[in-house]
C-alpha cells in the first residue's frame, strides 16, 4: 500500500515521518499457539489471577475517588463487567476448548464485540472502545513483565491504546511519535503527549489491520492524518512542510506583542477559532485577543459527551480558564449538514437542512444540557456564546430566554449572547437582530455558499466563492455599518479572514476584528505590518 | 413467575452507565431475571448480556422474573426506567 492516508484525532502537533514499530501488547498469537506445553488449569489460574489484580485495582480506584461521581461509575461498570460470570464461564470454557488464556480472552471478546456490533446503531461505538480498554487491561496484566521497550528508540509507535505509563515508558525509551487505534483528545494520554511534545493521532479506525513493522509512516499532528508509505513527493512535501512550520514559527514570535492598527489608529484584534485543545495551546502560544469562536460539536468525539453535563462542564471550563482574563466565545453545537450529523433521516439536502439553531430547538434536551454545562463555565465572567445558523429574529429570542430561564435557575448572571450571520436572512434581517443581540458574528464561509448559491464543498462551483467580489463586500459592509450605529462588536470568522488579500481589503474597509486559526494570527499580523 | 414490558426513555439509551446501574438493581435481589429484546434473551445480572442488547431510545425490553422478591425487583425495574436512569429524556 503505497501513499496511503487515514484520519483520526489530532492529540499531539507536529509532523514525524519515521519507521514503525508495532507494540502489539496482546502478544503474537501464532507464537503463542506454537508453545508446545499447554495445561487448561494453569491458563484458567492466569487468567483468574488477571481479573483479581485488576479487581483489587479497580476497587481502589473507587475507594480513592468516592467523591467523583463519574469516575466512580465508570470504574464501577468496569468491575461488574470483571465479576461478570459470562466472561469467567465464556473464557474458561474456550481455555477448556485448548485455548491459550491470552487467545481465549482475545476470541471472547473479538465474538462479544461483533455480537454488539451487529446490532450496529450509535450505541455500540462507545461500547466497543469501553470493552477494548478492559480488553487491553486485562492482556497487558497478562504479559505485563514481558513488555518490551527496547527497540522503539527513532521510531513511530503503532499500537491498540495507550495509557499514560506506557507513553511515559516508550518516550524514554527514545519514541518521536505515536498513533493508536483507540482514544481521545480529553484522556490523560493526549494531554501527556501534549506535554511532551511528541506528534500523535488517537482514533484511527483500523490502524492495526493497515500498517506493518518497519513500514514508513507519516504522522500529521495537526491535522491528525497518517500516511503509510508516503511516495517521494509526499515525503518531500511534508519534511518540507515540517521545516517550514518551525522556522515560521520562530520568525513570527517577533510580532506575538506588537499591535496592528488601522488607518485611523484603531487596534485590529485577532480571536482564535478553536476546534480540539492544540488550538487552545496554539492560541495561548500566538497571544490572540481571546477565542473568537468554539467550535463545540468538533469538542465532543463520543457521542456519550453530548449527554454529559459534567464532561462538557470539564471542557468549557478548562477553555475559559487558560484564556482568562481574555474571552472566550462559545458557539452552541453546530450538529447537522457536514459537521457531526444526528439526525435520524436522511436529508437529501442536509446544507439546508436541521442544523444549528434549527435543530437545537427541536432537541430541547440537548441545548439544556449544554447551557448547563456553558453557564456553570461563565462564572469565571470571560464567556460568550453564539447561536450558529440564524435565520430569523425569533430564533435569538427564544434562545435568549431559555439562556435566561437556565442562568436564574443556576442563579448565575445570564453570559453575552451572540448572533452568528450566516444566512442571507439574517443579513436582511440585521436591524431587528442586532437589537437582540450581544454582538454580531459573520460566519462568512456559509453566508458565501448560501449568497452565492454554490457549496463549499464542491470543487466545479469553487469560482463563485469569491471574497472579493463587490456584492459579498457590500453586504458585510451594510452589517457593519448596523453594528457601528447600535454599537455592537462584530467579528469575521472563516477563511476570509486568514486569506492576506481579503484580510487586508476589510481592514482597509474599515472591519476590525477577526477570528481565525490560531496556528495563523502571527503571520497575518506580519503582513498587515508589512 | 412475573412478566412484563419497558421502554428506554432516556435519549442515549442502555449505554454503559445505565446498564450498570440496571445490574446492580437486579443482583440485589434474588430473584432470577431474564431480559429479551428481538430474539434476544439474556441474563439481567449480567453486565455484558445487558449490554448485548444495544437497547436505543425508544426500544421495548421483555423482563421475566421469578423468585420470592419478583415484585419488588419489578416495581423497581419499572421506576428505573420511568425515569430515564436520571439522564435526559
Amino acid at each position: 500500500m503505497v501513499n496511503h492516508r487515514i484520519s483520526g484525532i489530532a492529540i499531539s502537533k507536529g509532523i514525524v515521518i519515521g519507521k514503525v514499530k508495532r507494540l502489539d501488547f496482546d502478544k503474537n498469537q501464532s507464537e503463542l499457539r506454537a508453545l508446545k506445553v499447554f495445561d487448561s488449569e494453569i491458563e484458567k489460574a492466569k487468567f483468574a489471577f488477571a481479573k483479581k489484580s485488576l479487581i483489587f485495582d479497580s476497587e481502589r480506584i473507587i475507594e480513592k475517588y468516592k467523591h467523583k461521581e463519574k469516575i466512580k461509575s465508570i470504574i464501577e461498570s468496569e468491575l461488574m463487567f470483571l465479576q461478570d460470570e459470562e466472561l469467567t464461564n465464556g473464557v474458561n470454557d474456550l481455555i477448556n476448548k485448548g485455548n491459550r488464556c491470552e487467545i481465549a480472552i482475545e476470541e471472547f471478546f473479538a465474538n462479544y464485540i461483533e455480537l454488539i456490533s451487529n446490532n450496529g446503531n450509535s450505541l455500540s461505538k462507545i461500547k466497543v472502545n469501553d470493552i477494548q480498554f478492559l480488553k487491553h487491561k486485562l492482556i497487558q496484566d497478562i504479559n505485563d513483565v514481558e513488555n518490551d521497550y527496547s527497540e522503539v528508540k527513532n521510531r513511530i509507535i503503532i499500537t491498540s491504546l495507550l495509557d499514560t505509563d506506557e507513553i511515559l515508558k516508550i518516550h524514554e525509551n527514545g519514541a518521536i511519535g505515536f498513533a493508536t487505534e483507540y482514544g481521545s483528545n480529553l484522556s490523560h494520554s493526549s494531554i501527556i503527549s501534549r506535554s511532551l511534545n511528541i506528534p500523535a493521532v488517537f482514533g484511527v479506525n483500523s490502524l492495526l489491520g493497515l500498517v506493518k513493522n518497519n513500514d514508513e509512516i507519516i504522522i500529521d499532528g495537526y491535522l491528525g492524518n497518517i500516511i503509510i508509505n508516503p511516495d517521494n513527493k509526499t515525503r518531500i512535501q511534508y519534511k518540507n512542510k515540517q521545516t517550514q512550520a518551525e522556522e515560521e514559527l520562530k520568525s513570527y514570535q517577533d510580532y506575538k506583542d506588537s499591535h496592528v492598527r488601522n488607518k485611523n489608529g484603531a487596534k485590529i484584534k485577532f480571536y482564535s477559532n478553536i476546534n480540539n485543545m492544540i488550538d487552545l495551546e496554539n492560541t495561548l502560544i500566538n497571544n490572540a485577543d481571546g477565542i473568537g469562536l468554539v467550535r463545540t460539536e468538533n469538542l465532543v468525539h463520543e457521542i456519550e459527551e453530548i449527554f454529559e453535563e459534567d464532561i462538557q462542564f470539564d471542557i468549557y471550563n478548562r477553555i475559559s480558564e487558560s484564556i482568562y482574563p481574555k474571552t472566550v466565545t462559545f458557539r452552541l453545537f453546530d450538529f447537522g449538514y457536514d459537521k457531526l450529523n444526528l439526525n435520524d433521516e436522511k436529508e437529501d439536502n442536509p446544507a439546508l437542512g436541521l442544523r444549528g439553531v434549527r435543530y437545537l430547538l427541536k432537541n430541547k434536551h440537548i441545548l439544556e444540557t449544554q447551557l448547563n454545562a456553558l453557564i456553570k463555565a461563565s462564572i469565571n465572567g470571560n464567556v460568550k456564546l453564539l447561536i450558529p445558523m440564524v435565520t430569523f429574529t425569533e430564533e435569538v429570542i427564544e434562545i435568549k430566554k431559555i439562556v435566561a430561564k437556565v442562568s436564574n435557575e443556576l442563579n448565575i448572571q445570564m453570559p453575552r449572547i451572540g448572533t452568528m450571520v450566516e444566512t442571507p436572512s439574517a443579513a436582511a434581517l440585521i436591524k431587528h437582530i442586532v437589537k437582540e443581540s450581544d454582538f454580531i458574528s459573520i460566519g462568512t464561509n456559509d453566508l458565501m455558499q448560501y449568497f452565492f448559491a454554490a457549496d463549499r464543498n464542491n470543487e466545479h462551483v469553487k469560482e463563485y466563492l469569491d471574497y472579493s467580489v463587490e456584492s459579498f463586500i457590500h453586504l458585510l459592509s451594510k452589517i457593519k455599518k448596523v453594528c457601528n450605529k447600535n454599537d455592537k462588536e462584530l467579528v469575521i470568522c472563516g477563511q476570509i479572514a486568514s486569506d492576506e488579500e481579503s484580510l487586508m481589503l476589510l481592514v482597509n474597509k474599515g472591519f476590525q476584528s477577526f477570528s481565525v486559526i490560531p496556528a495563523r494570527i502571527l503571520f497575518l499580523k506580519k503582513t498587515l505590518l508589512q | 413467575m412475573i412478566e412484563f414490558e419497558v421502554t428506554v426513555v432516556n435519549r442515549a439509551g442502555l449505554h454503559t452507565r445505565p446498564a450498570a446501574t440496571l445490574v446492580k438493581l437486579t443482583s440485589k435481589y434474588k430473584s432470577l431475571v431474564f431480559i429479551e429484546k428481538d430474539g434476544m434473551r439474556i441474563n439481567g445480572k449480567s453486565i455484558i448480556g445487558v449490554m448485548t442488547l444495544a437497547a436505543e431510545l425508544g426500544s421495548t425490553l421483555s423482563f421475566e422474573i421469578d423468585g420470592i422478591d419478583e415484585n419488588d425487583m419489578a416495581a423497581e425495574i419499572k421506576e428505573l426506567f420511568k425515569s430515564g436512569f436520571g439522564e435526559p429524556i
